[in-house]
């Protein structure tokens, strides 16, 4: 279905030295008026001082240059077209040394974001710079004596390491994305795509989104790194809803995240999965309702991949807490005293792969050259054969994690957090059928008559985008869940109002099974626009086989029954 | 552009597509048993526009936005008592909005007003059970008004307007307006904004309006802020406008304006701070227009009159005294130009298809009216066209050209000599001069004082000997009806000046004009200061590889 091509990025060694961007490329890139006033303010910025505070030791600028193209559909028409740019410089300016530093402490820091002029103009953008790094040095100055008055009487911590680790120069100037499409064909695709949901008589409401996202980070830091890397996103959205017979509201919906080529999603395919889509809706409106569920639940194709993002991704990061004035915060992650220990069935293992292309010929989109914090991205095995390997660090080291992998991500002071980029889930695996029929045997040992399929779990971002007359001027964000009853010889029935209750992450641990063939699921969650212009999200792929997962409960969805439309949908001249 | 002659234009698509799902609903709303609405509404406020800004000689961002939003009124019961009753605690009567489809295609546009349709049927249909139900267990409010005006109908077709932008072109154009602010490393930020749009309204009701107006708008907003050394924060603004982006004035007459920003706001860096001081002073026009804008227009705004929330300052004054006998104050937003300048507030039909109307509001000092929407106040049932509203915001009524008119006048040069006099009179040691108003706030509700706030930027001593000293840091206090009182002379001098005001219904485009009045006393409060201090590194040179300019 995809035929996109991946915008070029390069693989790179991991030693340091040899995999340095094309010289001529870094030459040109340390021309630009951009890099010149980013380099000078540095140099000088770091003699900034103030009489009894401490002086800086690190500054890392780094500017987000973001470009977005984003249409807004309902029905057939278009109700939102827009196109802009944005740079956003963040500052991470520290004082102290790599030991004691300002950072890891809650409530104050060297880090600030600042809007600069889109032109490429040294001297704007040189004060600019200027005026962000002496708010930044202010701050972080202010949150050193902050920090070293809450800390002047507690005894060390033995989990903790430095500050800050210590990261090698780097210096790479990767391509840039390929550049978006005109306004008036992506409109022209979101009028065809909206045109389908209003075909379908029994659509009450429908959205179409598309957004174009391209943006390069440029990083300069005081240790000498200087990197240039790119990415491009399309992202499509399209929600509708309708009422069920009995007054229940119903949603569905579909989501598309590709790399940017240049060229738009093929709509030959999109229209067969917007067709599939408007099937299964269709097919909602008079599927029985489920009664609530305990038991095992096979978490099937996108929908494993889901659960994955809802329930393990927040625990990835090796992160330690930060000092609060009174203590010492607890890691956010469940996963951070586990190195070593089982938190997967023992067949299982898990990676976060920077490098990784495509998938089964589907292109991921998690690719990252060097990280926010100018270290270069690395493989990571996160669990083996089960046990837990290692997390995803940034510079902030703890005694388990000291380094590094290169996976911290977003702006600012306290910003840039380790996150996944192509995260992989490999399992040995049974045939679709064979899982099936385990879920219906399973469940009957628990005492239900009927195993349960999920096939899409509820994207409260994308449905609640309808106004929400299907529920009666309610909120539709919890529409969407795709679920089916399975019998014993494997065959499934569509069920609607049933939720999901939280699934905590130890739950993966009783993974009964899993399936032969691996999704990719791609996100690029954090984009869009804000009263200030586009933002730049960060892009992640997923790759996991279906699950089916031991204990899992389903409630029953308590929503409104709503009356029928005063009058039908305005049907004249159609 | 014309302030009389409604031009002859067609109606639009989005004018036919309302009319559809109002035909639709009015046949079905019929035959609905009570309470039944018994008003539809629909109004739909495109623009089309384009925003880009400036600073330092680099363009920062360029934004074109062209959106359409749908409000809907359902009203159930009658004009007496409907679902918009105060009563029922859901504050303003509105039932949402809706981003309608930018095509002019009556059948794209269709499915969205049916949609807005039914959700605010619904809720006005809760509301109105809500409005019985409270108004069965609780005390009869002293207000009796309805809640709704019954109004002529209109139709009045303008025809619809587009904006016309040269990026490229205006980009070098701002560039080069922005760019003397490079010069000035203590001007820490500054920008050079331009807005123009095309403002299309587009008004259908069960009454039988049909009504489609038409505006545009061209705006250079210059800013400059700077830092005294002892961290208080300073801010001078300026705004050029015009009806048009071709009427807007030169770039050496905005650059020169530019340049008297930028010398205001070193002067003030290096001005002494004010203190505190009641006595006798002289708002210069621009800045009596907003004082009178802030402490009197917004409160004889007709809603303020009701409602157990609002102060009702002037509820119970009408037909007595409330400023000098020699001054007049109306709000005519029929006007199109005044003392050679466009009006900002000029309209010829208002938000809930009422025709603008001159408010009269005072008459040789008496109160005479309110600005009036649909929403009556006891003894004033019409609308006088008022209604006003941002898209996306429920309508109230707000303020069009506010104009404060004395009978009887002098010469700015006179009006000194009687500040001077005064200050002797009353044994100050100063009076004082404001020339330039920021902007500021009022508090019209019975939560906290009735007081308001004015922030003047430009303030000077002017001392017996007619010396003069710029001073900083001071904001005008007052209660409104003592401080309104206090108007002693006028000058001939009459300024306009336009703005964008915000309120309950959002930002509206305003004008208030007033000549120079001496006020024979004034309140001033020193204002908050911060505590930053200035950068700590000089201002980097403007040439590559150099450290911090001298």
């Amino acid at each position: 279905m995809i035929r996109a091509s991946l915008i070029a990025v390069a693989l790179f060694s991991l030693t340091l030295h040899a995999g340095a961007g094309r010289a001529d490329a870094l030459a040109d890139l340390e021309k630009t008026p951009l890099v010149r006033a980013l380099q000078d303010e540095l140099k000088r910025s770091l003699t900034l001082h103030l009489p009894g505070m401490a002086k800086p030791y690190f500054i890392a600028y780094s500017v987000q240059d973001a470009e977005q193209l984003s249409v807004l559909g309902e029905f057939g028409g278009v109700v939102i077209s827009q196109r802009q740019k944005s740079r956003v410089l963040h500052t991470d300016l520290r004082v102290g040394s790599y030991k004691r530093d300002n950072s890891n402490f809650l409530g104050g820091g060297g880090g600030r974001s600042m809007r600069l002029v889109i032109d490429d103009d040294y001297a704007a953008l040189r004060r600019q710079i200027w005026l962000a790094t002496d708010q930044a040095y202010k701050g972080a100055a202010e949150a050193m004596e902050q920090k070293k008055a809450a800390l002047a009487d507690k005894k060390p911590d033995k989990e903790q390491g430095d500050d800050f680790a210590r990261a090698k120069a780097v210096r790479r100037s990767l391509p840039a994305a390929a550049a978006l499409p005109e306004a008036s064909a992506a409109e022209a695709l979101v009028r065809k795509l909206g045109a389908l949901l209003w075909d379908d008589a029994a659509v009450l409401e429908g959205v179409v989104e598309l957004n174009f996202s391209r943006g390069t980070r440029t990083l300069v830091t005081s240790e000498g790194s200087l990197t240039s890397e790119s990415f491009g996103v399309v992202e499509l959205s399209v929600a509708a809803g309708a009422q069920a017979k009995d007054g229940m509201p119903l949603g569905h919906y579909m989501h598309r995240v590709y790399p940017l080529t240049g060229k738009l999603p093929a709509e030959a395919a999109l229209k067969k999965a917007l067709g599939r889509m408007l099937s299964e809706l269709k097919a909602l409106r008079t599927a029985p309702t489920a009664p609530e569920y305990a038991g095992p639940v096979l978490f099937e194709g996108r929908a494993a991949a889901q659960l994955l993002r809802q329930v393990l991704v927040p625990h990835l990061s090796g992160v330690p807490g930060a000092w609060g004035r009174g203590q010492r915060m607890p890691p956010h992650s469940k996963w951070a005293g586990k190195k070593g220990r089982r938190v997967l069935p023992s067949t299982f293992s898990l990676v976060d792969d920077p490098g990784l292309k495509r998938v089964g010929g589907v292109p991921v989109i998690g690719q990252l050259n060097v990280d926010d914090q100018g270290v270069p991205a690395q493989k990571v095995v996160l669990v083996k054969a089960g046990k837990l390997q290692s997390l995803l660090t940034n510079r902030t080291p703890s005694k388990k994690f000291p380094r590094s992998n290169g996976h911290a991500r977003g702006g600012g002071y306290g910003g840039a957090q380790p996150v996944p980029t192509n995260l992989v889930l490999r399992a040995p695996g049974k045939a679709d059928g064979a899982l099936l029929r385990l879920t219906a045997g399973e469940a009957k040992k628990e005492g239900e008559p009927h195993g349960i399929v999920i096939t899409q779990l509820p994207e409260p971002m994308i449905t609640g985008k309808l106004s929400g007359v299907a529920a009666g001027g309610g909120a539709m964000h919890m529409a969407g869940m795709l679920a089916y009853k399975v019998s014993a010889s494997g065959k499934r029935t569509l069920v609607r109002g049933l939720k999901l209750e939280r699934v905590q992450v130890k739950q993966l641990k009783r993974i009964m099974a899993a399936g032969k063939r691996a999704v990719v699921h791609s996100r690029y969650d954090g984009g869009g626009f804000s009263h200030r212009g586009p933002r730049m999200g960060l892009p992640l792929s997923i790759v996991t086989p279906s699950l089916l997962v031991e204990e899992i409960e389903l409630a029953k969805e308590m929503g409104s029954r709503t009356r029928d439309p005063l009058l039908p949908r305005p049907t004249q001249g159609r | 552009m014309t302030g009389s002659a409604p031009g002859k234009g067609k109606p639009s698509p989005v004018l036919a597509a309302l009319d559809a799902e109002l035909k639709r609903y009015q046949a079905s709303f019929a035959k609905l048993p009570a309470p039944r609405p018994y008003f539809l509404g629909y109004q739909v406020i495109e623009r089309r526009g384009l925003e880009m800004e400036a600073t330092m000689g680099a363009i920062s961002s360029v934004r074109r936005d062209h959106r359409r939003v749908l409000g809907v009124e359902v009203r159930v019961g009658d004009y007496k008592l409907d679902n918009t009753n105060p009563v029922s605690g859901r504050g303003m009567r509105y039932g949402g909005s809706w981003l309608l489809p930018l095509e002019d295609d009556v059948q794209k546009l269709r499915p969205t007003i049916w949609l807005a349709s039914e959700r605010t049927y619904r809720q006005s249909k809760e509301a109105y059970a809500e409005v019985k139900s409270k108004l069965a267990v609780k005390a009869k409010e002293e207000e009796k008004s309805d809640d709704f005006s019954r109004e002529q109908p209109l139709k009045h077709i303008e025809p619809v307007g587009a904006v016309k932008v040269d990026v490229a072109a205006w980009k070098a154009r701002l560039r080069r307006i922005a760019a003397p602010f490079k010069e000035h490393p203590e001007i820490f930020f500054s920008q050079v904004k331009l807005l123009v749009s095309a403002d299309n309204r587009f008004l259908v009701n069960s009454e039988g309006s049909r009504v489609q107006t038409s505006r545009t708008y061209a705006r250079i907003a210059l800013m400059g802020h700077t830092r005294a050394e002892d961290g208080m924060d300073l801010m001078r603004g300026e705004t050029v406008d015009a009806g048009s982006l071709d009427r807007l004035a030169s770039d050496e007459e905005i650059l020169a304006r530019v340049k008297s920003l930028i010398a205001d706001l070193l002067a003030l860096r290096k001005a002494p701070l004010a203190d505190p001081y009641v006595g006798p002073a002289i708002l210069e026009g621009r800045a009596a227009g907003v004082y009178f804008h802030e402490i009197f227009g917004h409160r004889v705004e007709g809603h303020r009159q009701k409602g157990h929330i609002e102060g009702q300052t002037f509820a119970k004054q009408v037909g007595k005294r409330v400023l000098p006998e020699f001054i007049d104050v109306y709000d005519d937003p029929t006007m199109a130009g005044l003392a050679g300048v466009e009006l900002n507030g000029f309209y010829r039909v208002d938000d809930e298809g009422v025709v603008a109307r001159r408010a009269s509001l005072v008459e040789a000092g008496v109160l005479k009216g309110f600005l009036m929407s649909r929403d009556p106040a006891r003894g004033f049932n019409r609308s006088n066209g008022h209604g006003r509203r941002q898209e996306g915001r429920p309508v109230v009524a707000r303020q069009g050209n506010l104009i404060v008119h004395p009978r009887v006048v002098t010469t700015p040069e006179a009006l000194k000599q009687r500040l001077l006099h005064e200050v002797k009179r009353q044994g100050k040691p100063y009076g004082l001069r404001f020339t330039v108003v920021e902007g500021g706030f009022t508090n019209t509700s019975r939560y906290g004082a009735q007081f308001f706030k004015v922030k003047p930027v430009m303030v000077y001593k002017v001392y017996p000997d007619g010396r003069e000293e710029l001073v900083r840091g001071a904001d005008i206090e007052g209660t409104p009806l003592t401080s309104i009182s206090q108007v002693q002379l006028a000058a001939n001098d009459m300024v306009v000046f336009n703005g964008y005001c915000g309120a309950e219904s959002g930002m509206v485009p305003v004008s208030a004009a007033s000549p120079s009045l001496l006020v024979s006393k004034v309140e001033i409060a020193r204002r908050m200061t911060g505590k930053e201090r200035p950068p700590i590194l000089p201002a980097p040179s403007a040439k590559a590889g150099k450290g911090g300019a001298k």
